[in-house]
């Protein structure tokens, strides 16, 4: 799966202000919802509940929220750059700044699990992490994300 | 000492285990020596074929004895209210007052309103038939339920009800003979064989036909033929048939003169036998019409047989022939002269009485009414058939014998029993020809436009998938909570996937059941998935929730088989997780597609070996 069938140009958040984590995902959902035509509610309820069962901070000031919904008929993401990074209850406890969020079909099943590895081993690349807090404008963001993915598939 | 409030809770208990099982067993208190005939049966005779036939032969001797202590109690009955003293019953009676024959049925129902009041208090389940038992139940059927059955019969056709009571005697003659073959503890479809042989001695001794018994047993209640199951219902039907006449049951005899039966007669057969198919159906569906019709809220249970008694009474003041069975009409159907309007009109009284009966919980069933009304019809195209000029001697009689057949088999849909009991109550070979082109043409009407015979339209209208007595229980046995694994590997939803990884290595499980943090059911995951290399720089974030599928795809214990089987099929897996109910999704198994479709084809086989009567282990 490459990750160009996964973001689009709209849902790239280049400079998101959030206080906390909570808001962050509020306005990470928002987005989403515009991307995707679903209710901004259901896709935040979704992404609490995941939060609930374990943090998604994957360390080094990245998080990868992720969400299985019903109505949702393709896996999508939403890439934020945070402008202040903020506490996400990440496993080596360090404050995020780059966001990564995911939405499934119910029954997207290891296509979905697919996707969350693809995404976490691009992220956790320090050259490519540096270029995207470097970056402040959504498509030099989108460029970096897709160039970048087809960098490693190469 | 019990008291009378330790006897309703006694009887309260009961009550109560019986709804929930209802085929439980009832077995008769074994004498002594019975006892220690059982104990001492050598295992290889226990299996034997001569085994069952010896106790078939005892079981269709009790039918007969039912047979003939029924009837006698009818005659009995029709004396007293009826004050009918000769063996030609209420039907072949004309000299019964007005008053008697609207108050004998109307006070039936009063009687019968009090037994079905009596009924729900002590028996609240509606009691298993002998096509239903060896359906459903393997065979089992409960005395008690089946004397209750008798004796509802007996009050319904003793008032001049008009039912038969061919439901009664088989009743109760297949409800002894199941526990009899339970107290010898036979396997099911031995036990199965023994229903029909109780069916076929009732049968056989009711109309001293015991070919007519033997098929109306593989017709109707064992479903199939086959020769192992030859000797034992044989020797029941015969065994009926012997004690029925050794007690001096009145012979049913129909009187027919016929030398020769022309060419002509046959295309003549097959309108009547489309004629019967029609009338059967509209007779069927008048009892679902009546008894959709009395179905209102104001109308309590209890007084509907009161209002049907009177309705039946009112009819039988316009002829004595429409009151019970009709023994006596068709005795002397032949004989009497009627016009055409007289005889249409006993043709549809007798329809809507039956109708009536029935249809406002008059206990009885339509084979002999069919064989009445069926007459009747035979009788009506042969006046038919003299008006336009067709008049050879035979034809009354052949016609009347014809439409009996022709109309009971497409209403009992047993044909071959009709064509059977056609030949053995007149003795008249000669008539085979016509009496089978005319029953054949019957059936294959009937099955083709309706798709029931009674006994099956009734089951369907309960919702009951049953169309023959072809053993079917063994798939509403096969239950999910039968087939399932009740050891099931269990995770938390919040478990991480490195702590997952630990806890069931890859191997350890196919899969895992995920839990809510309430303990219900959230999914299953995939072991194999779960350890996949993709996956391991993701260890440490990705919880078990993240990996479970199938979350809304679950099983329920009282699923059977075929409804697994589309469960599967709906989920597109091969492996579900078994909840206590949807309602509360607490996991109680495990349960594989191939496990499911092994054990169901190994079952089929079973079956199918048992209905060919080959020796099946176990």
């Amino acid at each position: 799966m490459s990750l160009n069938d996964l973001i689009s140009r709209e849902a790239i958040l280049p400079s998101l202000k959030a206080a906390n984590k909570k808001q962050a995902l509020q306005d990470i959902s928002d987005r989403a919802a515009e991307v995707t035509g679903l209710a901004a509610r259901e896709i935040f309820d979704s992404l609490l509940q995941r939060e609930r069962l374990g943090s998604t901070g994957i360390g080094n000031g990245i998080a990868i929220p992720h969400g299985k919904l019903a109505k949702c008929n393709r896996i999508t993401g939403v890439f934020a750059r945070l402008e202040k990074p903020i506490d996400f209850d990440a496993l080596d406890g360090a404050p995020v700044d780059l966001v990564f969020l995911l939405l499934a079909p119910e029954h997207a099943g290891a296509d979905h699990l697919k996707a969350l590895a693809r995404i976490a081993r691009i992220l956790r690349d320090p050259v490519i992490t540096t270029r995207l807090r470097a970056t402040r404008d959504a498509d030099g963001l989108f460029l970096l994300l897709t160039q970048v993915q087809a960098s490693h598939a190469a | 000492m019990v008291s009378i409030s330790g006897f309703k809770k006694i009887w309260s208990e009961k009550a109560r285990q019986d709804l929930e099982n209802p085929a439980r067993p009832y077995v008769i208190a074994p004498a002594k020596w019975l006892g220690a005939f059982r104990a001492g049966i050598p295992a290889r005779f226990k299996r034997s074929e001569f085994r069952i036939t010896l106790i078939a032969m005892v079981a269709g001797g009790i039918a007969g004895l039912c047979v003939s202590v029924m009837s006698q109690i009818v005659l009995f009955a029709h004396h007293v209210i009826f004050l009918v003293s000769s063996n030609t019953g209420i039907s072949g009676t004309q000299a019964i007052t007005p008053l008697r024959t609207f108050l004998g049925p109307a006070l039936g129902g009063i009687v019968f309103g009090l037994s079905l009041l009596l009924q729900s208090k002590w028996r609240p389940r509606l009691p298993v038939d002998p096509i239903e038992a060896n359906a459903l139940h393997g065979g089992r059927m409960s005395v008690r339920d089946s004397l209750a059955v008798a004796g509802q019969n007996l009050i319904s056709n003793g008032c001049g009800a008009s039912v038969g009571l061919e439901a009664g005697y088989t009743q109760i003659g297949a409800g002894f003979a199941s526990n009899i073959g339970r107290y010898f503890e036979m396997r099911r479809s031995d036990l199965r064989i023994l229903v029909g042989c109780g069916a076929a001695g009732a049968i056989a001794a009711a109309f001293d036909a015991p070919l007519a018994g033997a098929a109306y047993a593989f017709e109707l209640v064992i479903g199939v033929y086959t020769i192992p199951a030859l000797a034992p219902v044989a020797v029941a039907a015969f065994m009926g048939d012997m004690v029925a006449k050794g007690l001096s049951h009145p012979p049913f005899v129909v009187a027919v003169s016929i030398q020769n039966i022309g060419f002509s007669n046959y295309p003549l057969a097959v309108v009547l036998g489309a004629l019967s198919a029609l009338v059967g159906i509209v007779l069927m569906r008048l009892v679902t019409f009546v008894e959709q019709s009395v179905r209102q809220r104001w109308l309590p249970p209890l007084a509907r047989p009161i209002l049907g008694g009177c309705a039946v009474g009112s009819f039988g003041l316009y002829s004595t022939q429409v009151l019970s069975a009709g023994h006596g009409a068709l005795h002397l159907l032949r004989d009497i002269p009627q016009t055409a309007l007289v005889l249409g009109t006993i043709l549809v009284l007798k329809c809507f009485a039956s109708a009536v009966c029935i249809g406002t919980g008059f206990r009885g069933g339509l084979f002999f009414a069919s064989l009445f009304i069926g007459g009747l019809l035979g009788k009506l195209f042969a006046i038919g058939l003299a008006s336009i000029g067709y008049m050879p001697d035979e034809a009354m009689s052949l016609f009347i014998v014809t439409g009996m057949a022709s109309l009971a088999a497409a209403v009992i849909g047993a044909p071959l029993t009709m064509i059977v009991l056609a030949l053995e109550v007149t003795g008249v070979l000669s008539l085979t020809g016509v009496v089978m082109l005319s029953v054949l043409v019957a059936s294959l009407t009937t099955r083709e436009f309706f798709g029931y015979s009674f006994a099956t339209w009734r089951f369907h209208l309960r919702g009951e998938s049953i169309r023959s007595a072809q053993d079917i229980g063994w798939i509403r046995s096969l239950t999910v909570d039968t087939l399932m694994w009740r050891d099931v590997p269990m995770a938390a939803r919040a478990m991480r996937l490195g702590d997952f990884r630990m806890a069931f290595p890859l191997g350890s499980f196919r899969q895992v059941v995920a839990l809510d943090e309430d303990q219900t059911y959230a999914g299953l995951i995939d072991v194999a998935r779960a350890h996949g290399s993709e996956l391991d720089e993701l260890s440490d974030v990705l919880v078990v929730d993240d990996l479970t599928t199938l979350a809304n795809q679950k099983l329920l214990p009282k699923m059977t088989a075929r409804e697994a089987a589309d469960a599967f099929d709906v989920a597109n897996t091969d492996l579900l997780a078994v909840v206590e109910s949807q309602d509360q999704p607490k996991v109680i198994g495990l349960l594989s597609e191939a496990y499911m479709l092994r054990r169901y084809a190994a079952e089929l086989e079973r079956s199918r070996r048992e209905a060919l009567g080959e020796a099946v282990d176990g």
